[in-house]
C-alpha cells in the first residue's frame, strides 16, 4: 500500500509535530513478554519492569502448560502476552529475514511478521485488545485506486491542530503532505478542500474531526475489531 | 592547503568557523538552487554539506547518471554554482547515507546480491524495516561490496577533483556515514555472513598469532584459526570468547572506515577525511580510536536532542570535547525527519544549539537547513520559501557566533571523567542472544521483543567477577558515574568526559582524572591509569571498585593505592582538590559556564536555565567584572561580583564578563 518512492513533503512543522497524537489510539499499551530459558522464566513489561512474582509462579508450574496459560491469562491488565522460548525467537528472527518476504510493502510486512509470530512453534501471542497498527488501519480504509483524501483535526478551539493531505496513486500511497504546500496557506477545512481539489483536480474525500472525535473514532473502530466507513464522515 | 583545527578548519592558513549546514541538491528543482544558496549565505553561511547518494547516481549497476537526462543530478553544475557564490562545500559520498532515503541510499543491485548482505545468526539476512519499504542490510565485510564501493568512488572521482580545494570549493570529505552496524549495537545481532566470520578469523590470528596462544588464553581447544566459531550468545563457558567478538566488532568497524578511507585518498583530494559517530560512546564504536585511522582527520558525533534536552547534549558535547581533535558535530538535527514523531520549534532549537557550544562544541552542520522529501522544520522549504522564525533564528545566531568569534573561546575544565569502556563490552556480551530491531520510528512499529528480556543469569562467580553496572540494558549510562557527574555538576565543577582510548598526552593536561574501575579490568587501562597517577600534580581517583582482575580473569592488581569512592558521598571527603568555581548560584536548575575569550581578562559566560519554570536568581562571581548582555540579555553593569538574573523556562543568555582590573 505504501509506495517505496512516497514523497512526505511541505510539511507544516506545527501542524505535523502533531502526528503523535494522531497515531497515538493505534498504540498497544500493555504488553506482557515472558520469556521460558534454561534458567527459568524471565518476566518483562513493556517498560522494562520485572516480574519476580509472576516468574515464581510460573516456575513451580513449569511442567504444566495449561496452567501456566491460566496464570498469564489471569493477568487481565494486559493488552498482548507474548509467551516465548529461545527455539521459538530463533525460528521467528529466522524466518522473517528472508530476502525474498523483504520485497513486500512495509505494511504487509508488518503485517505478515506479527502472523509469522503467532505461527512459529514455541511462540504463543495472547490477545486481549490487540489494536490495528497504524499503518494496518491506513490499508484498510485506503481502498481506492488513485484518490485524494484530506484529514483535518481541530483541537482546543484552534482552526486546525493536525492536517494531512494522502494522494493514492495505482493503489499505492504517493504523497503525505499539509496544507503548507500552498502559498498562502489555507486557514479553514473548506479552503484546503478547495486547494486540494484545484490541484488534483478532482473530488477528494475530506474528513473533519475535533482531535477528542477523532480518538473517539479511532477506538470505537479498534473494539469493533473491523474496518468500516462511520456514517458521520 | 586545507586542515582541521582544534576550533574550526583552516583554508589558505586563514582559520575560519567550521559551521555549516545541509542542503540535498538532487531533491530540490535545478531551477531553485539559486534562490536557496543566496539564501543560505543570507542567514550567515559560508559552507554547505551535501550527500553525493550512491542509489542516485548508480542507480542500475554501471550505469552513471550525472545530469546528462535529469538536471538534479548534475553534480558538477551543483559545486559550479557554489563556486560562482564563493560557498565551501563538505562533501559526503556514503555508500551509507541514510538521509530518509529507501535502501539508506544503496542502489537496489546491492541489496539484493546475497554476497553483499549481512547474516543474522540463523543464516538468513538482517532486515531494515524501513517505511518506504524493507531492506537487507549490507555486510560491510563483503569483498564485492567494498568493490563496487570502490567502483562508485571511481565515477566521482574526476568531478571531484574538479571540485576540491584549490581548484574549487570543497574542502572537506565524510567517510561513510554513522559506520555502526545500522544501529544494531547488539554484538549477537549481525554479522555472520562468510566474509564476517573470515574478517573474524583475520583478527584473532592478528591478535594471538597462534591458535595454541589464543587457546591457552581464553581456554579454547581449537585446532586452527579457520575452526574458530563466532559465539551467538553469552555462556558462562564461552564468556572470553564473547569479549573477542565484541572486540572483534570493534575492529571490524575501523576495518570497514579503513577500506573507505583508503577509495578516498585513491581520489588524491587535497582535502581532510572526517567521520561522524552516529550516537554511541560505547562498544563498537570510538571517537578516539577512529581518529587513530590513518588520514581520518576528525571524528565527530552527531546529535539529535528533544526539547530541553540537557542530558544527552551534555553528556555527548562533552565526551566530543574530552576526546575528539575537533569537537564537532556532523549532523545537528535542524528540523526532523517526517516519522520522528517530534519537531522542535525555533526557540527549542536554540536552547540546543546555545547549550552545545557552552558545553564545548566548536564545529558543527545543521542537519538540513532546507526541507526535502521525509524531512521538515526547516529555515527554508524545499523550493526555497522561508520558514521566519527558523530564518529569523539562524541569522541572528550565525552573527552572535560570528561577531564574537565565540569558536576561538576556550573551556577548559581541570577535572576528567573516564567512564569504563569495557563495562560497556561486559554488558553487551550478558545477553542469550541478539534480537534485530523490527520497528523504525513512528510509523513501522513491528512486534519488537525487548532485548532485555533475554539478559542472561551470572553464577555468583561471574556476578563478583564481572560485576556488571546496575543500567545493564543501557550502554550510555553507568550508575557511577552518573552520580559523580551529578556531584561534579551541583557543585560547578567543570569536566570533560572521555575514556580508556583518549590520547594519553591529552588525558596528562588534566589534573583531576576520576575514573569508574570495577573488580574486571584490563591490563592495558589498569596501565594508562596507574601512569597518569604518577605523573605530577596528578589526582585520580577511582571506583565504585578496585581492579583485582585482568581482560582474562586472571589476577592483576595495579591500583590498590588509588582512592577508590564507593560513591558521590565519599568524594565529599576530597572536595579540597578541586578549585572554587568563579561562578555559581545556589538555585537548582540553573547552569553556567565560563569561556576564555582570545582577549585576556575577557570572558563569555553562558547561563542556562535547564527547567520548565522562569527563574529569578542571584550569580555570585569570585571577582568583580565589567558585564555586558549578548544574547537574551540587556544586563549591564561597570563593576559587580554579583548579579541579580531573571531567565525565562528552557533558554540561555551570554554575556560579556571582562574582569574589573583589565578595565582598569
Amino acid at each position: 500500500m505504501i509506495s517505496e518512492e512516497f514523497k512526505a513533503e511541505y510539511l507544516n512543522p506545527w501542524l505535523w509535530g502533531h502526528v503523535s497524537d494522531v497515531v497515538e489510539p493505534f498504540q498497544t499499551k500493555r504488553k506482557l513478554f515472558v520469556y521460558e530459558c534454561s534458567s527459568g522464566f524471565r518476566v518483562l513489561d513493556e517498560t522494562g519492569q520485572h516480574y519476580p512474582e509472576v516468574e515464581s509462579l510460573l516456575e513451580e508450574h513449569a511442567w504444566e502448560q495449561d496452567k501456566i496459560e491460566k496464570i498469564l491469562k489471569a493477568e487481565r491488565s494486559y493488552d498482548v502476552i507474548y509467551y516465548l522460548t529461545k527455539e521459538g525467537i530463533q525460528k521467528f528472527y529466522r524466518r522473517i529475514q528472508n530476502k525474498a518476504d523483504m520485497n513486500q510493502d512495509i505494511d504487509a510486512y508488518i503485517t505478515w511478521i506479527f502472523q509469522r509470530l503467532k505461527d512459529t512453534p514455541g511462540i504463543t501471542v495472547m490477545e486481549r485488545n490487540k489494536k490495528q497498527s497504524f499503518l494496518e488501519w491506513l490499508s484498510c480504509h485506503m481502498k481506492g485506486e488513485n484518490e485524494v483524501y484530506l484529514l483535518w483535526l481541530q483541537n482546543k478551539g484552534e482552526k486546525v491542530y493536525f492536517n494531512c493531505i494522502l494522494e493514492m496513486k495505482n493503489g499505492k500511497l504517493n504523497l503525505v503532505t499539509t496544507s503548507d504546500r500552498y502559498d498562502p496557506e489555507p486557514e479553514t477545512f473548506q479552503q484546503c478542500c478547495a486547494c486540494v481539489e484545484e490541484e488534483f483536480g478532482k473530488k477528494i474525500l475530506a474528513y473533519q474531526f475535533t482531535l477528542q472525535e477523532w480518538e473517539e473514532f479511532v477506538h470505537a473502530e479498534q473494539n469493533e475489531k473491523k474496518c468500516y466507513e462511520p456514517d458521520f464522515l | 592547503m586545507v586542515y582541521f583545527t582544534n576550533k574550526g578548519i583552516s583554508i589558505d592558513e586563514k582559520e575560519i568557523p567550521f559551521y555549516s549546514g545541509t542542503f540535498h541538491y538532487w531533491r530540490s528543482a535545478r531551477k531553485d538552487w539559486d534562490v536557496i544558496l543566496d539564501r543560505i549565505k543570507e542567514m550567515g553561511f559560508s559552507i554547505i554539506e551535501t550527500y553525493i547518494p550512491w542509489s542516485v547516481h548508480e542507480e542500475e549497476e554501471g550505469v552513471f547518471e550525472f545530469g546528462e537526462n535529469i538536471e538534479e543530478k548534475d553534480l558538477d553544475a551543483f559545486l559550479t554554482l557554489c563556486k560562482e557564490k564563493n560557498i565551501w562545500v563538505i562533501v559526503r559520498p556514503g555508500p551509507h547515507i541514510n538521509a530518509e532515503m529507501p535502501r539508506f541510499g544503496y542502489p537496489h543491485w546491492v541489496l539484493e546480491d546475497e554476497e553483499m548482505t549481512a547474516k543474522n545468526p540463523w543464516g538468513t539476512e538482517v532486515v531494515y524495516p524501513y517505511v518506504t519499504k524493507p531492506f537487507a542490510i549490507p555486510s560491510y565485510c563483503s569483498h564485492k561490496f567494498y568493490a563496487k564501493v570502490h567502483h562508485y568512488f571511481n565515477a566521482l572521482t574526476p568531478i571531484l577533483q574538479k571540485h576540491a580545494y584549490p581548484n574549487g570549493m570543497i574542502v572537506a570529505i565524510q567517510a561513510d556515514n554513522e559506520t555502526c552496524n545500522f544501529f544494531r549495537d547488539n554484538p549477537f545481532i549481525m554479522d555472520y555472513s562468510q566474509g564476517a566470520i573470515s574478517l573474524y578469523h583475520n583478527f584473532l590470528y592478528e591478535k594471538y598469532d597462534s591458535i595454541n596462544c589464543m587457546n591457552k588464553k581464553l581456554g579454547t581447544t581449537y585446532s586452527s584459526f579457520e575452526r574458530v566459531t563466532a559465539p551467538k550468545g553469552y555462556s558462562e563457558k564461552n564468556y572470553l570468547e564473547c569479549q573477542e567478538w565484541i572486540a572483534y566488532k570493534e575492529y571490524q568497524i575501523l576495518y570497514a572506515l579503513g577500506k573507505i578511507i583508503s577509495f578516498i585518498e585513491e581520489m588524491h583530494l587535497a582535502i581532510p577525511i572526517f567521520h561522524n559517530c552516529a550516537y554511541q560512546t560505547y562498544t563498537p564504536i570510538s571517537v578516539q580510536r577512529d581518529e587513530g585511522l590513518d588520514n581520518l582527520s576528525v571524528a565527530g558525533m552527531d546529535a539529535y536532542p528533544e526539547p530541553g534536552d540537557t542530558t544527552m547534549l551534555r553528556e555527548r558535547i562533552r565526551f566530543l570535547a574530552g576526546s575528539s581533535r575537533l569537537p564537532y558535530v556532523p549532523e545537528f538535527g535542524s528540523g526532523s525527519w517526517f516519522d520522528r514523531n517530534l519537531i522542535m520549534s525555533a526557540e527549542q532549537e536554540e536552547f540546543s544549539y546555545l547549550y552545545a557550544f557552552m558545553n564545548g562544541l566548536k564545529a558543527i552542520n545543521y542537519y538540513m537547513l532546507v526541507e526535502r522529501n521525509r524531512w521538515t522544520g526547516c529555515p527554508l522549504r524545499n523550493d526555497g520559501r522561508v520558514r521566519k522564525e527558523y530564518y529569523t533564528l539562524f541569522c541572528r545566531l550565525n552573527e552572535f557566533l560570528l561577531e564574537q568569534r565565540i569558536y576561538e573561546d576556550e573551556r577548559k575544565p581541570k577535572v576528567l571523567l573516564l567512564k569504563n569502556y569495557e563495562m560497556g563490552r561486559i554488558k553487551e556480551s550478558l545477553y542469550d542472544m541478539g534480537l534485530n530491531l523490527l520497528s523504525s520510528n513512528c510509523f513501522v512499529t513491528g512486534p519488537e521483543i525487548p532485548q532485555a528480556l533475554l539478559e542472561s543469569k551470572l553464577s555468583t562467580e561471574m556476578e563478583k567477577k564481572l560485576q556488571p553496572d546496575g543500567k545493564r540494558n543501557d550502554m550510555t549510562s553507568e550508575n557511577w558515574i552518573d552520580e559523580i557527574a551529578a556531584y561534579l555538576t551541583e557543585n560547578w565543577i567543570e569536566y570533560n568526559l572521555s575514556d580508556m582510548y583518549l590520547n594519553e598526552q591529552k588525558l596528562q593536561e588534566y589534573e583531576v582524572v576520576i575514573a569508574s574501575t570495577y573488580a574486571s579490568m584490563s591490563e592495558e587501562y589498569q596501565n594508562l591509569l596507574c601512569s597518569y597517577a604518577e605523573g605530577e600534580g596528578h589526582t585520580l581517583f577511582i571506583g565504585p571498585s578496585c581492579p583485582e582482575w585482568n581482560e582474562y580473569m586472571e589476577r592483576y592488581r595495579l591500583l590498590d593505592h588509588i582512592p577508590c569512592l564507593k560513591g558521590a558521598a565519599d568524594m565529599r571527603k576530597y572536595h579540597k582538590v578541586f578549585t572554587t568555581p568563579m561562578v555559581s548560584t545556589a538555585e537548582a536548575g540553573i547552569e553556567c559556564s565560563l569561556h576564555n575569550t582570545k582577549e585576556k581578562g575577557v570572558f563569555h559566560l553562558y547561563i542556562a536555565n535547564t527547567t520548565e519554570e522562569n527563574k529569578h536568581f542571584m550569580v555570585t562571581m569570585q571577582e568583580s567584572y565589567e558585564v555586558t548582555g549578548l544574547w537574551r540579555s540587556e544586563y549591564q553593569s561597570a563593576g559587580t561580583g554579583r548579579m541579580q538574573i531573571t531567565i525565562p523556562a528552557y533558554t540561555i543568555q551570554v554575556m560579556k564578563l571582562r574582569r574589573k582590573e583589565s578595565c582598569d
